[in-house]
């Protein structure tokens, strides 16, 4: 598989504490690779490393399958990127804007600027950026990082400050760019909805360290259903569970509760022995596990904000 | 490095404290000549209103610069602009070079406009020849730039803080002064400090050696200037 970005043990320290710790992603080429992770958890220092917007403390990155030099900035010329908050002119308008960072590349070609602005869904008009609701300088941001047609895009939480139908509008824009442009889209995000519905691959990142980095189809079949009890008697019941029915992952979570993990046995059939055996149980229901049971289980509880 | 110039020009255009700065700058002479036909009536000698000038550009013209070279570096970092700029991709040795090269840019328009109303004005009240006053004022305003090429490292170094390099032009336009004011004894080492060296390099002859040492000092300011706004941008992260 070829990637367009892979970093080997990438580390950023500051001071004595890691912002990133042994990072090696492999962002494949062509997909949309989905970083995950709660805020402060390493995403942007990632994406400023891959940039050389900081340096890092030790590792490699590879850009289209070559090491990055000091000097090389040949690479960056395929890479569109937009890292936190939008950063423009204020007392410029966004054709003039965009001329200007056109211009930082050589030609400023007007008919590009205004396709894009149209594909974003800017108005083209004489209003200076300064006047920007935070939706409309989020999106003049992506057309920045487009302009160029880039092969690959690195998107900084691209939907934050967006209301619901710009965020389906940026999602399937994203989509669209992958899919039908055959670019390679790396968007960090700790909404973990958009990185469902929107990433091929995932990679979560917590405290610094990438937990872990697989397809989101890989992701699916880890999925795991289960079975969560309310019972008044938590004890027996457990021990009804484990040692007469044999089930083997049965654990004890607060107020009267067992969560059932082994899917050998049924809902059904649990209840039914349950009752059988006289043990009341109050409530009983069954879980699918998701993204965020997922991105819990890995980050020992934690949750995603 | 020559995209990166042509994206600073394309900004200037917009940059309100440059405007109003050369319009300051310009004003000076302007007002000057004003003085002289209203309220002096043409009565002040040449050579007193020649120095009035050469004095009022020695110190408002790097205090001018200082506030706008300020704004051209600060306004990057306070609008989170460098980042955007930096991945265009821009070299981060190119950047602090483009800065520099607008400015000298913005400064030359400035100098040449202010000292063509300035000998204007001086044609008009006193007539004759007047390629020494401009041969004079020229030398003034391009060293004097030369010599203030350290504040664009303070820029750089203070990020988003505005004060720290306003208050360096300033405190180098002082040292400018008081040049003017240096004794015989002590013009040694006025010569060897650049920014008393801008004003001595007026007084004395222009193939003295006092004149050579201002001229080197002041040129190896700017070059070293240069260095410290290159290399202390090289060093920060975005």
């Amino acid at each position: 598989m070829n990637y367009a970005i892979e970093t080997e043990n990438l580390s950023k320290k500051y001071g004595e504490s890691f912002a990133l710790e042994n990072v090696s992603l492999h962002i494949p080429c062509g997909r949309i690779y989905g970083l995950l992770g709660r805020n402060g958890a390493g995403k942007t220092t990632a994406m400023r490393l891959i940039l050389g917007l900081a340096a890092p403390t030790s590792g490699r990155i590879k850009l289209f399958g070559r090491e990055l030099a000091n000097s090389d900035q040949s690479s960056y010329l395929r890479i569109g990127s937009s890292i936190e908050t939008p950063g423009f002119y204020p007392e410029l308008t966004a054709a003039e804007n965009l001329s200007v960072f056109a211009r930082l590349r050589g030609k400023v070609n007007k008919k590009a600027i205004s396709q894009v602005l149209d594909l974003v869904g800017l108005p083209q008009n004489k209003k200076k950026f300064a006047e920007y609701s935070l939706g409309m300088k989020q999106r003049l941001a992506l057309a920045r990082s487009m302009m160029h047609d880039p092969e690959l895009l690195i998107l900084d939480e691209p939907t934050n400050g967006l209301d619901p139908i710009g965020i389906a509008e940026m999602r399937q824009l994203i989509k669209t760019l992958s899919c039908e442009c055959k670019k390679t889209v790396l968007v960090s995000s700790h909404q973990l909805s958009e990185i469902e519905q929107l990433a091929d691959w995932i990679g979560i990142i917590h405290r610094g360290k990438l937990l872990e980095e697989c397809s989101y189809e890989e992701l699916k079949q880890k999925e795991r259903s289960g079975v969560r009890i309310c019972t008044a008697n938590r004890d027996r019941v457990i021990r009804f569970l484990t040692e007469k029915m044999g089930l083997e992952k049965c654990v004890i979570l607060g107020n009267n509760e067992i969560e059932v993990r082994d899917q050998t046995c049924s809902s059904l059939e649990i209840n039914k022995r349950l009752f059988q055996a006289g043990l009341e149980v109050s409530q009983i229901w069954i879980l699918h596990s998701s993204l965020e049971r997922h991105f819990q289980e890995l980050t020992g509880g934690e949750g995603i904000a | 490095m020559l995209n990166a110039v042509c994206s600073e020009l394309m900004k200037l255009r917009k940059n309100k404290m440059v405007l109003v700065g050369s319009a300051v700058l310009w004003l000076i002479p302007a007002l000057l000549i004003v003085k002289a036909f209203t309220l002096d009536k043409g009565m002040t000698p040449p050579a007193e209103w020649l120095n009035t000038v050469v004095m009022l550009n020695t110190l408002m013209l790097p205090c001018v610069s200082g506030f706008v070279v300020t704004s051209l570096v600060q306004k990057e970092y306070q609008d989170g602009t460098l980042r955007n700029v930096l991945t265009a991709p821009v070299s981060k040795t190119d950047f602090p070079l483009a800065k520099l090269a607008v400015w000298f840019f913005w400064y030359l328009i400035t100098l040449v406009v202010s000292l063509s109303i300035s000998l204007c004005g001086y044609l008009m009240l006193h007539g004759g020849e007047v390629s020494y006053a401009a041969g004079l004022l020229a030398r003034n305003g391009i060293l004097s730039f030369l010599a203030g090429i350290p504040v664009l490292a303070v820029a750089f170094r203070q990020r988003k803080i505005f004060y720290p390099a306003v208050l360096t032009a300033l405190f180098m336009a002082m040292i400018q002064m008081a040049g003017s004011q240096v004794s015989a004894e002590y013009i040694l080492p006025g010569s060897i400090c650049p920014w008393t060296a801008v004003a001595i390099s007026g007084m004395v002859p222009v193939f003295s050696g006092y004149f050579g040492i201002c001229l080197a000092s002041i040129i190896v300011c700017g070059i070293l200037g240069t260095f410290l706004a290159v290399q202390c941008f090289r060093r920060q992260e975005q």
